[in-house]
């Protein structure tokens, strides 16, 4: 399968062309998914449930140029889905339980990155994934969070600033 | 040297985290072997979001909050998704069963088309200290951001159909004009009131806050009277750094009654509705009465049997700095109060309630006041959940919140949430229930023999991208719901008017005629004669659309709204009802100006003396430097829109009119004794 036409396979239904599209993007699914979750099993959790439903509704996909925002839309859904599985089981109400992100499996890089994030409040944390991570534009990121362009450019702006100044 | 981004993004990339191999192409293809993709509908490039701002344009001017979020929780799409229950670790994937009874799985897209109706409880706690904690906790489930507080991120399920319209519009014989009134007792609220004797308008200044303008009026010629400043009479009650929005008014034996919403900027978010009544029987020597407040952004009132209600919104959150976006302080919940002046205290417990599913953060404040009796405090009651659109039957109160579809979910559809209040002997919580579909302005309900119509418009959201990409939605369809007395579903027709916009709506009896939009404007008929089996007649079309719809007598309704461009050109269309099943058009009536009335239904005056209407006008030949306005009035005549005068002013524009007895009033925008013009009558 070429590379142009594969994400038109996968829109026609195509199973193979469709896994051989995921397969490009499974580390940024699975990074954006385990940054924002916190864990490695969540992660993959959300990952799974992002494949099935964006094979699901492939066929609605008109431009494949969108398929980039597209599959992150439905993997950002899975995330919120499961975060909210996990506030209502808990019965806690809690912001505080989320704001503990555990991770399982430290590499080095990736602990310093936690602790970075960890100083961000949720929606900057939320808005420098789907920047960094995502690739999504800050109006792309204004419509998913209900915010202004404006305003994501400068909390994402600040939040950077202030995790480079971490990282450094 | 990188840019922050490029350094974080480098730094994400080189963290080692990378999909594992369990989650390779292979598990992908496993995953998705025994599912289906959707069938895309046949897909239609028509914006809903460009409809949803004409339909906002045209609605009446009630202040509509923006999006507020759908999260509906997903279980698992494992379980709308045939045999995709692998997941990476293997987990059985029966999520209902691990859940809570009160978490509900979202509905499969395929069964998008059920309406669902929701009963919901309302809840009542013991003790104030319980209510905050409440609302705290429910606070907490929701993020906001200073920029969006009125957004939500998901509706919260915590749980687990009067004396109707009196059908044909009459009215009594007055010889000055009324605000349009949806039900013909209920007095509505506007930014214009004459009683016949004096004239008063608010003047919204470009630099400075809005006042309120007393002309008293004499047989065509007007006299200005005096000047009311109802941000310096708040001031003058109220400390701290104020801003005043005044919105609407009310005149009734000689008092003016004013709704504010005032805000506390050094507070944040702290804000007040005031109703100022003021004594104008000398309208030259006006005087404050009584500065009655409750808590919360003014939304809407009425008036009705010596009663005034009003309804606004309160933040419980208001002035937490949660909403800056610092998260370093507890979420601290507030109670709503009211009082006089200076004097208030909060609601007490038994008066506020909580309901089982929650649409969105703020309270819903309904005082009664007695409006014979010095705008006394007759009840006041609050329900958490916001409110936009208020329906006033001569027995209830429907306040009613439509929203729209969230982008954090995969399958959503439009809600509504509607609360009915009698008030009939007080303020009484009667019934709330959630269902699917939109309702867009107070027009679109009607109460008739204890059961309460609605239209609705219905679309199933998918994906929504930005100006780059295509949008797509699913058609919208419209449908008329019947609910009981108490709320419940009895019927409701098929659907109509598919991949449309509807725009108004007018109950006469046990007819319904709605006008929806896309390229044509089609007028329906439905038969309502049976709550059960409410049906779809006829339809007919003509190009433009009528955001306004008002029987004209003898099966016969008149549209008022855009002509086909939509843009500068205001048409009159008269519909031939009398048979259901074939209405058509009679006549039409385009002219090249703009006027309120095509989005301010209050705006239209109707004369029942002389069965005549009274329509402002901007003409298109206006310019900034040579404005033109004016008014048309027109009857309905034999089957035709009859132009029985037209009158223009060069120099000025004309907002509103009012008649008293043989003149018609123009309000212009001009600064000086021109401000009013009266135009005698020609017929």
């Amino acid at each position: 399968m070429s590379g142009d036409n594969v994400i038109q396979m996968a829109v026609n239904g195509d199973k193979l062309a469709f896994a051989k599209l995921y397969s490009r993007y499974k580390d940024r699914l699975y990074r954006y998914a385990y940054f924002k979750l916190g864990n490695d099993t969540d992660a993959q959790d959300a990952v799974a449930d992002c494949i099935v439903c964006a094979y699901q509704s492939i066929g609605i996909l008109k431009n494949d140029k969108a398929f980039d925002a597209w599959i992150f839309k439905i993997l950002y859904r899975s995330c919120c889905a499961i975060i909210k599985r996990q506030i209502e089981l808990k019965n806690t109400g809690n912001l505080d339980d989320r704001e503990n992100l555990t991770f399982e499996e430290p590499g080095f890089e990736s602990v310093e990155l936690k602790d970075a994030l960890k100083e961000l409040n949720e929606t900057d944390r939320d808005i420098v994934l789907l920047s960094a991570v995502a690739g999504f534009n800050s109006r792309e990121i204004g419509r998913l969070l209900g915010l202004k362009p404006n305003t994501v450019r400068s909390r994402l702006s600040r939040a950077l600033a202030k995790m480079k100044a971490f990282l450094r | 040297m990188k840019n922050n981004l490029d350094f974080i993004k480098d730094k994400f990339e080189s963290s080692g985290i990378n999909a594992p191999s369990c989650l390779d192409e292979s598990f992908a293809l496993d995953a998705i072997k025994d599912v289906e993709p959707m069938k895309s509908p046949e897909k239609k490039p028509y914006t809903f979001r460009k409809a949803a701002s004409i339909a906002a344009a045209a609605a009446v001017a009630i202040a509509v909050f923006g999006v507020s979020a759908l999260f509906l929780f997903n279980s698992g799409n494992n379980a709308a998704a045939p045999g995709a229950n692998k997941t990476a670790t293997d987990k059985a994937s029966e999520p209902t069963a691990a859940l809570p009874s009160t978490v509900k799985p979202v509905k499969p897209r395929e069964k998008s088309g059920e309406i669902n109706v929701e009963e919901i409880k309302l809840n009542n706690y013991s003790s104030i200290d319980d209510i905050k904690r409440k609302l705290e906790q429910i606070g907490k489930l929701y993020e906001y951001g200073y920029e969006n507080y009125n957004n939500l991120r998901y509706i919260l399920n915590l749980s687990s159909a009067g004396a109707g319209s009196s059908g044909e519009s009459y009215y009594e014989p007055v010889d000055y004009s009324k605000t349009y009134r949806q039900e013909e007792n209920i007095d509505e609220p506007d930014t214009v009131k004459t009683d016949g004797d004096i004239i008063c308008f608010i003047e919204y200044l470009y630099n400075s806050n809005p006042r309120i303008n007393i002309y008293s009026s004499d047989n065509g010629s007007t006299r200005y009277e005096s000047r009311l400043f109802p941000f310096n009479d708040i001031k003058d009650i109220k400390d701290g750094d104020l801003e005043c929005e005044v919105c609407d008014m009310f005149l009734e034996n000689k008092r003016l009654t004013v709704m504010c919403s005032v805000y506390n900027t050094e507070k944040e978010i702290d804000c007040y509705t005031y109703a100022l009544t003021y004594d104008v029987s000398d309208p030259s020597k006006v005087q404050l009465e009584s500065a009655y407040f409750q808590g919360g952004r003014y939304i809407d009132s009425r008036l009705l049997n010596g009663r005034l209600y009003v309804i606004s919104a309160f933040n419980p959150f208001g002035a937490s700095s949660l909403l800056r976006g610092d998260d370093t302080e507890e979420l601290k919940a507030k109670i709503p109060s009211n009082g006089y002046g200076t004097e208030g205290k909060e609601l007490s417990a038994d008066k506020i309630s909580i309901p089982d599913i929650i649409s969105d953060c703020n309270i819903a404040v309904i005082g009664e006041l007695d409006a014979e009796n010095g705008m006394s405090e007759l009840d006041c009651r609050a329900v958490l959940g916001y409110s936009d659109t208020v329906y006033c039957s001569e027995s209830n109160l429907y306040l009613i919140s439509s929203k729209e579809p969230n982008f954090n979910s995969l399958h959503y559809e439009e809600c509504t949430f509607i609360s009915k209040l009698g008030i009939t002997d007080g303020i009484q919580f009667k019934a709330n229930i959630k269902t699917s579909g939109m309702i867009i302005n107070q027009y679109m309900l009607d109460e008739y023999n204890g059961n309460l119509r609605a239209a609705v418009e219905k679309s199933l959201w998918d994906y929504d991208y930005d100006d780059d990409y295509d949008d797509y939605l699913d058609s919208p369809k419209h449908s008329i719901y019947i609910f009981d007395e108490n709320l419940r579903l009895t019927g409701t027709t098929e659907d109509f008017a598919e991949s449309e916009s509807i725009k108004a709506a007018y109950f006469l009896d046990d007819k319904a005629y709605i006008i929806t939009f896309k390229d044509t404007d089609p007028i329906f008929v439905a038969d309502l004669s049976n709550p059960k089996k409410p049906k779809i007649l006829g339809n007919a079309m003509v190009s433009g659309y009528s955001t306004t719809l008002v029987p004209s007598g003898d099966g016969k309704m008149l549209g008022i709204g855009y002509g086909g461009d939509h843009n500068f050109t205001i048409k009159l269309t008269l519909f031939d009802v009398s048979d259901p099943l074939k209405p058509k058009v009679l006549d039409t009536l385009d002219k090249d100006c703009y006027s309120e009335v095509m989005y301010n239904t209050r705006s239209l005056v109707y004369n029942p003396q002389r069965e005549d209407y009274i329509i402002p006008l901007s003409y298109e030949e206006s310019t900034k430097r040579t404005p033109i306005g004016g008014m048309m009035n027109i009857k309905v005549e034999n089957g035709k829109i009859r132009l029985t005068d037209e009158y223009k002013i060069t120099g000025s524009l004309v907002k509103r009119c009012v008649y008293i007895g043989d003149y018609i009033y123009l309000l212009t925008d001009s600064d000086d004794e021109n401000q009013i013009v009266s135009v005698k009558y020609k017929s």
